[in-house]
């Protein structure tokens, strides 16, 4: 499944790369993330509790973040596994300048393996753009100070 | 002879009573005690190493008493599933072991079983097992799988596991005819979803060393065999038994790797296994049907006589050969001529793997996508000459005075009259004022469409010299009780099919007893002889033939009787009225049941005759049937949506001799609601990577009364000359001849936007881009 979008950040590039990068802002702000540690440089461990199409799985994920051009680009690979299924995804993130803001571009493929594929595959799009967008206020939010 | 009077009627079927008062046993209704739950863990890769089983969780979870891997059944001596063919060495197999051992090959493999309590604990043990994957290359489209690597097995260097190929020429090259054409049609995959998924109950009796299994399954006789060689037991103490099986369409025609899985678990742990498929895991593990892409070159004369038919099929094999997956595309290219006269032939069969449930026999079996080709390509001639789809099958078609026929593949057609089942559908519908109607519909944005299938199906499956593997075949036993009362077993286990009236409505006319009198059993190893199955149409041709035999046999032993207690030559003895009596003697006459009495007392009959009154036949049937029709599908096709709407639907058959009108409409209405939704709704879809996007009832579109319509069926009726009853076969018919029907209905009421095909299903999306291009 491919995913592409962008969202515009009240702040500049260096404030939100720093953001992106923030191991709190993420532990804050991936959907039903129960707890994230580092196991190496750029690389974490997370729980995410996350229902797609009416199906709830604990997912046990691994987070990296590589190829890194500071205040530019940088790639995402999530890969996670449940009960219900596997899914992977790998987004590529850049940052522009925008007027008094910062515009971020993301553009990636997830695939989802085993019965939740089967299953939620419909559903899969929509769910995901709206958990991308959750994502992407919550982290605005950390932005600004404001909790959500 | 007795005058028929129970063959021909449309009694009900003695079947429906338990099963809609749900008396009926089903797999999943054997309870044995000490009954243990047998779960699967399942590849949710579609191509990947196994790197690692970790089991120990799972052992560890409280109601489990076992976990297995493909190493442990390996190591246990558990072999691999078994694939019939006479390809010899032509034909690539990789090795399938019922646990997959080091790699997947297709999400929903299966990779370990575990063993609890009941089935949640099961459910629960089997996500305790992790299996660590290494992820590899997953090869899911046919052109691609044709073109090169990725490869599914890496090992044989190539996808493709086998090429068959005809070719019979003579004459002018398909360069120099009149009109030639190309066309690329594709077959889609579908799931055969009977309303039962699987099932196994397998039960060791470690003092008799003696293993039952209880599966729901169309071959018990062959599976035993099969189950005997894949777990190293001897057969004769191996008993399979088929109890009531709530459909199969083909996908029971086969042996599973939980049948293995069970057997060996129950061996080993000494209790009854038991293993209930979920819906999720019959869409994703047991065979799909259908599945090519297929490369098609017409030439004709102008005047619409095809000349020349060159095929290319791309077959979906899946990532395994299951019993008869490479046998199913042969099929295709053996019809591909139908009812015509196609002089030149040329065809080239490639069997594919891809990373995807293995394709194997589904309601029609390669002779569907048979069908909806040459049925196409009559339309797409039509088209290029101008010349009416109904004039082109007419100029096309086998005279009615040419049978035996032999088509250019080589098969001799049995019996067969195709221009009166046409004129006998048309007689159904006034086709001139249907196309005025269309003409000025079209004027006002209604698109109606009108579509034809003149379909001819192979079925009776056998001679067994024809078969993937001999068994081609049938068996049944006839026996008299001393009470008159008759008992007949059957090879041919039916599944749906009602053979339980059916063979009673010929054996109670050929007995002179009452339907009621007679009982047919079947499906249980140890209580018949050996046998082959339902399949390909060949429960009443091939089974039915077998019992008639054996009924043949009972006359004449009770013809010997009855001269022996009217102290009559046996020359004079005659069968009326249901009595064996002396010719010109009717008062004297004995009923079946006086003369079993003294069979079985036995006090009073010569010592040239022995005890009992029953008899066992063989039957080989001499050569295939060929059932044939004519379909008429009338479509609206929604000028907003794109929506298709089944307006009407005609459908004339002709299935040989006809036992019971009732069965056979209710087979041809199955089989119409199925191929219909071929056309229309069903789609096995796997996503790039070899994941099952349709996986549940959700998101695959079985039919539903909602998107049919009131059928209108009709018959001729064609003897076939091969098999004592005169009957052909029934159970694919509307399976075969109904999907291009709807096709070219639908490609009919969409010619003003100069389509000349379209691949299926028909869905309101699709339509609607091509009337908004």
């Amino acid at each position: 499944m491919h995913v592409n979008g962008s969202y515009t950040f009240k702040a500049d590039k260096q404030a939100v790369y720093d953001l992106m990068m923030s191991k709190d802002a993420l532990a804050h702000c991936l959907p039903g993330c129960e707890n994230l540690e580092e196991i190496g440089e750029d690389a974490y461990r997370a729980t995410l509790k996350i229902g797609i199409a009416g199906i709830k799985g604990t997912y046990t994920c691994t987070i990296r973040t590589t190829e890194k051009v500071p205040l530019e680009t940088w790639t995402l690979t999530i890969e996670g596994q449940a009960k219900t299924g596997n899914v992977k995804g790998v987004g590529r993130f850049s940052l522009a300048d925008a007027d008094d803001s910062t515009e971020l571009t993301y553009d990636g493929d997830a695939d989802i393996m085993g019965p939740l594929a089967g299953i939620g595959q419909r559903m899969l799009a929509p769910a995901s753009r709206t958990i991308i967008g959750k994502f992407f206020e919550c982290m605005s939010g950390q932005l600004s100070g404001s909790s959500q | 002879m007795v005058l028929p009077k129970l063959v021909g009627s449309p009694i009900k079927r003695r079947e429906d009573p338990r099963l809609v008062e749900g008396t009926s046993t089903y797999v999943d209704d054997i309870k044995l005690h000490g009954t243990l739950y047998c779960g699967i863990v399942r590849s949710v890769y579609a191509h990947a190493r196994i790197k690692s089983i970790d089991t120990e969780a799972a052992r560890q979870h409280p109601g489990v008493f076992a976990v297995v891997t493909g190493e442990d059944l390996k190591a246990g001596g558990i072999g691999m599933l078994p694939v019939a063919h006479r390809f010899g060495e032509g034909l690539k197999v990789p090795p399938r072991y019922p646990l997959a051992v080091g790699e997947v090959h297709f999400a929903g493999e299966a990779v370990a079983a575990v063993v609890a309590t009941d089935r949640y604990v099961a459910r629960d043990a089997v996500d305790l097992v992790q299996v660590e994957y290494e992820p590899l290359p997953a090869v899911v489209d046919l052109d691609a799988a044709y073109a090169g690597a990725p490869y599914v097995h890496e090992e044989f260097g190539t996808n493709i596991a086998f090429e068959w190929k005809l070719f019979n020429e003579s004459g002018a090259s398909i360069g120099e005819a009149d009109v030639k054409l190309s066309q690329r049609i594709e077959n889609q995959r579908l799931a055969p979803v009977p309303m039962e998924t699987r099932g196994v109950v397998a039960d060791y009796d470690k003092g008799k060393k003696s293993l039952t299994l209880w599966t729901s399954t169309q071959i018990p006789h062959l599976l035993r065999t099969f189950l005997s060689l894949l777990i190293g037991m001897p057969e004769h103490h191996v008993r399979v038994v088929a109890p009531e099986v709530g459909g199969g369409f083909g996908q029971k025609l086969n042996v599973y790797a939980e049948e293995g899985i069970a057997s060996a678990l129950s061996i080993q742990l000494g209790r009854p296994i038991k293993w209930i498929e979920s819906r999720a895991e019959s869409m994703a593990s047991s065979i799909h049907g259908r599945g090519q892409t297929d490369y098609v070159d017409v030439g004709a004369t102008k005047d619409g006589k095809i000349t020349h038919l060159h095929v290319h099929i791309l077959a979906d094999l899946g990532a395994y050969h299951q019993l008869l997956t490479p046998v199913i595309p042969t099929l295709t290219g053996l019809m591909l001529t139908g009812p015509y006269t196609i002089p030149n032939l040329q065809c080239t069969v490639h069997g594919l793997f891809t990373n995807k449930v293995p394709t194997d026999a589904y309601r029609g079996a390669g002779r569907p996508e048979a069908t909806y080709l040459i049925e196409r390509v009559c339309d797409l001639v039509a088209d290029a000459t101008g010349v009416d789809p109904v004039e082109v099958r007419r100029r096309n078609f086998i005279g009615s005075d040419k049978f035996p026929y032999t088509t250019a593949a080589g098969l001799a057609y049995d019996s067969g009259n195709y221009p009166l089942a046409l004129d006998k559908a048309l007689s159904h519908i006034k086709y001139d004022e249907f196309r005025a109607e269309q003409a000025a519909a079209r004027k006002n944005g209604k698109y109606l469409g009108i579509g034809f299938s003149t379909y001819v199906e192979v079925c009776g499956m056998g001679p067994s010299a024809a078969m993937p593997a001999g068994f081609g075949w049938e068996s049944s036993t006839v026996r008299v009780d001393p009470t008159g009362k008759v008992t007949v077993t059957t090879g041919a286990s039916p599944h749906g099919q009602g053979q339980e009236t059916t063979f009673a409505q010929i054996a109670a006319d050929e007995l002179g007893v009452g339907v009621d009198d007679v009982i047919i059993n079947h499906g249980d190893t140890a209580g018949s002889p050996y046998g082959v199955g339902t399949f390909g149409s060949r429960g009443t041709a091939v089974g039915g033939a077998a019992m008639m035999l054996a009924i043949q046999k009972v006359q004449e032993k009770a013809k010997r009787i009855a001269a022996h207690m009217l102290e009559a030559s046996v020359d004079d003895i005659t069968f009326e009225n249901g009595k064996f009596g002396v010719k010109g003697a009717p008062d004297r006459a004995k009923s079946l049941g006086e003369i079993a009495w003294i069979a079985y007392t036995a006090d009073t009959i010569p010592a040239s005759i022995e005890p009992g009154l029953e008899a066992t036949s063989f039957f080989e049937p001499p050569n295939f049937t060929y059932p044939f029709g004519t379909h008429i599908a009338f479509v609206e096709v929604d000028g907003d949506t794109g929506e298709v709407t089944l307006k009407r639907y005609v459908a004339v058959d002709d299935c040989g001799r006809v036992i019971n009108p009732m069965i056979v409409d209710g087979q041809v209405h199955g089989g119409l609601a199925q191929g219909i939704a071929q056309a229309l709704f069903e789609e096995v879809i796997y996503d790039d990577q070899g994941q099952l996007v349709t996986g549940s009832l959700m998101d695959y579109a079985l039919p539903t009364a909602r998107g049919l319509v009131s059928f209108e069926t009709d018959h001729t009726t064609t003897p076939s000359p091969v098999n004592p009853l005169g009957v052909k076969g029934v159970g694919e018919a509307g399976t075969i001849g109904s999907t291009p029907a709807i096709v070219n209905a639908v490609v009919d009421a969409l010619k003003p936007f100069g389509v000349t095909h379209i691949d299926m299903p028909m869905r309101g999306e699709k339509l609607w881009r091509i009337m908004n291009k």
